[in-house]
């Protein structure tokens, strides 16, 4: 399953790149299947020993294939016990090139581990293609499902600084909010509901828009998670507002 | 008024997955040629594979 700056591009836009990120399910066959398809004399490919070492990890396990003559790169990260790997297995996705079928990691998964990256120091590239794939995919994305992993793993600050790039760690937030924001806040809890059709209706705008501004909203602490199709909670009052949102 | 930038990143945003993995391959093959310009540029002795060498290495420590 690739994943990575190959999978962003897929649902994004396209950039340079020169590795490839590879989920794999290694077994013994799998590392025999590496060691015939790629010839020694054209590919870097590591002894089997240390294959078989990195696939026992339970997390983490990693190693190379490197194409010499034009130094093209695939990473390979055996799935381990990782359960987000794990998930993304399960939920690949079937992309054409050429007359070739690639399996892809869902977006949800590339946008995670794109936003761990980010929290580790990683270079703004990556906010760059989390952005392109927002922009890209809209309504396909799985919001509900990607909040809720934004939410378990603690990326909720990283999650928040892709609006509009890098800004100063004191209220990255606040400045990207939507300008509708305190207007929905208000409508979410005089109705003690938040949906996106309740916004919609109320706000008058698209569906994208209303499904951002819901995100906020959850990030600030005005609503709770998603919980399948039902709205959700409302966790603060009219009397919150001015502290959420700062004064009118 | 979108600037010229945004109206070409949503041009590459409506191509399909396999048309704009193709769009990339065609920016790896610009870089390649651009390096190994400036390979040249910096040692016109060089025969050609060692100029390709030079590209090789540069290209491995790359992070993109």
């Amino acid at each position: 399953m690739v994943t990575g700056s190959i999978a962003a591009m897929a649902y994004g836009e396209p950039r340079l790149t020169t590795d490839i990120d590879v989920v794999i399910v290694l077994s013994e066959d799998t590392i025999s299947g590496i060691v015939a398809g790629f010839d020694a004399t054209e590919f870097y490919v590591p002894p089997r020993e240390v294959m078989v070492i990195e696939g026992r990890r339970q997390l983490h396990g990693h190693f190379n294939l490197i194409h010499v003559a034009t130094a093209l790169k695939a990473d390979l990260y055996p799935a381990g016990v990782d359960p987000l790997h794990r998930w993304a297995l399960k939920n690949r996705q079937a992309i054409t090139v050429g007359t070739e079928r690639v399996w892809v990691a869902p977006p949800e998964y590339v946008i995670l581990r794109k936003l761990q990256y980010l929290r580790d120091g990683a270079s703004d590239k990556h906010r760059a293609d989390i952005r392109a794939m927002l922009e890209s995919l809209g309504e396909r994305l799985d919001r509900g499902t990607l909040l809720n992993e934004i939410e378990a793993v603690g990326l909720a600050r990283e999650w928040a600084s892709i609006g509009s790039g890098p800004k100063s760690a004191e209220a990255p937030a606040v400045q990207e909010r939507d300008p509708l924001f305190r207007e929905a806040a208000k409508i979410c809890i005089q109705n003690q509901q938040g949906s996106t059709s309740l916004l919609q209706r109320k706000l008058k705008v698209g569906y994208g828009r209303a499904a951002r501004i819901i995100d906020q909203l959850h990030l600030a602490g005005v609503l709770g998670p998603p919980d399948a199709s039902k709205p959700r909670d409302v966790l603060a009052g009219l009397e919150d507002l001015d502290r959420i949102c700062g004064p009118k | 008024m979108q600037s010229s930038d945004d109206r070409y990143a949503a041009i590459l945003r409506r191509l399909t997955p396999g048309d704009k993995l193709a769009v990339a391959h065609s920016l790896w093959e610009t870089a390649w040629s651009v390096t190994a310009a400036g390979v040249r540029l910096r040692e016109p002795l060089l025969a050609e594979d060692e100029v390709t060498a030079r590209v090789r290495a540069i290209f491995l420590r790359a992070v993109t």
